[in-house]
């Protein structure tokens, strides 16, 4: 087990949503406010070290014809335990979130670890995939949340530092775009081109020397 | 993506796979049957308060009774008598921006509007969920007449960049107004 490889792939080379593009669907739908993001990632990082202990600790129970119903079937439970207390504790997280929380269960990053580490590695360390890698998702909507609040409405912070956040720039400033849809497609793009644009200079420059020697 | 070989198993038989996907069902479902147990009470009382301060902000009354509804607007989900101040009419009206949108209609008795309150709703964050902030809402208290964006000609200034909420909402207080209408 590799606690510091597994660090760096589930933030930097294996990040769910700039590397392995999983799970678009709420990032772009729910990036808008800094509130949603940080709950949003919570609710996923959660689901995702539950779902992966269960189907790690269960992996050799589970046949392998029928180990995509199982895993399904484990990842709604939490899904919706996760959205039950979402509910009854944080109601306006839940409200604010409303339909995301439930298709959590159809989120392929859930699906993706659970077919890709879980079923075969052991229960330690799908806890540690589970927990880095949904830090990963969390540090992109945060990122995403940032950048979309700030250029679609000027604010930072909507919900967390109070429930109008933090004004910077003038309303009549801000691009609307950036709060709908399209501009969920355009931050993402741009932050998966930095991203893979500094993950690649180091090779470039050495291919580079390579070439000059 | 991981180094580490895949465990082999064996092809199993039916009855076999049977059994284990059973196990985990009935596993999963004694686990959503406690989570429910447990968070149930919570949820029906989050809803409730949210129901009841819906209620006392669009049309404050001691005392809210049921009335039954009995005309065909499928969109009206409750009428509450407020006293002898009027109605409280919660509504869905069709055409919101996602999900389900359920507004609190406070009406007078003489069909001017009270006040709105959004009970629930799944319009974008940030844009049709500003529905529910009082620059919008508090537009149609003291309305009466036909609730209607500007840009349909009404008075309601719509949200920026959420026209279609805001066109949802007068749609519901325009069904609100003539529900309260036929039951009082």
């Amino acid at each position: 087990m590799n606690v510091k490889k597994q660090f760096m792939d589930g933030l930097i080379h294996q990040n769910p949503v700039t590397v392995q593009l999983l799970g678009m669907c709420s990032v772009l739908a729910i990036t808008t406010t800094l509130f949603n993001g940080i709950g949003m990632g919570l609710s996923v990082l959660v689901i995702l070290t539950l779902s992966n202990i269960f189907i790690s600790a269960l992996r050799k129970v589970i046949p392998n014809k029928i180990r995509i119903a199982c895993f399904i079937v484990v990842i709604a439970t939490f899904v919706t335990v996760v959205d039950l207390a979402l509910q009854a504790y944080l109601p306006d997280l839940a409200e604010s979130l409303g339909l995301f929380i439930p298709l959590i269960v159809v989120n392929c990053i859930i699906l993706g670890r659970a077919e890709g580490f879980c079923y075969k590695n052991g229960v330690a360390a799908s806890a540690v995939d589970g927990v880095f890698q949904g830090l990963g998702y969390t540090v992109v909507l945060i990122v995403m949340c940032v950048i979309r609040e700030f250029l679609g409405g000027g604010t930072f912070g909507t919900g967390v530092l109070g429930p109008d956040g933090v004004r910077i720039l003038p309303s009549h400033f801000a691009a609307l775009g950036m709060a709908l849809p399209v501009g969920g497609f355009l931050t993402l793009a741009v932050i998966i081109a930095v991203m893979q644009y500094f993950l690649n200079k180091p090779k470039k420059a050495e291919k580079k020397e390579e070439v000059a020697k | 993506m991981s180094e580490t070989t895949a465990v082999k198993k064996n092809d199993s038989g039916m009855a076999k796979l049977t059994i284990t996907l059973f196990a985990i069902c009935a596993a999963c479902a004694l686990v959503l049957g406690l989570a429910n147990m447990l968070t149930g009470p919570a949820i029906a009382a989050n809803q409730k308060a949210k129901t009841d301060a819906a209620m006392a902000a669009v049309l404050p009354a001691d005392s809210y009774d049921p009335v039954e509804y009995t005309g065909d607007d499928a969109t009206i989900k409750s009428i509450n008598k407020a006293g002898d101040a009027g109605y409280v009419v919660e509504v869905a009206p069709p055409g919101s921006f996602s999900g389900t949108l359920t507004i609190m209609v406070g009406v007078a008795n003489d069909g001017t509007v009270t006040g709105v309150e959004i009970t629930k709703t799944a319009e974008t964050s940030g844009l049709g969920a500003n529905a529910g902030k009082p620059q919008f809402k508090d537009q149609f208290a003291g309305l009466t007449g036909t609730a209607a964006v500007t840009k349909d000609g009404g008075t309601i200034n719509a949200i920026t960049g959420a026209t279609i909420t805001s066109r949802a909402v007068c749609a519901g207080v325009n069904s609100a107004v003539a529900a309260a209408a036929s039951v009082g």
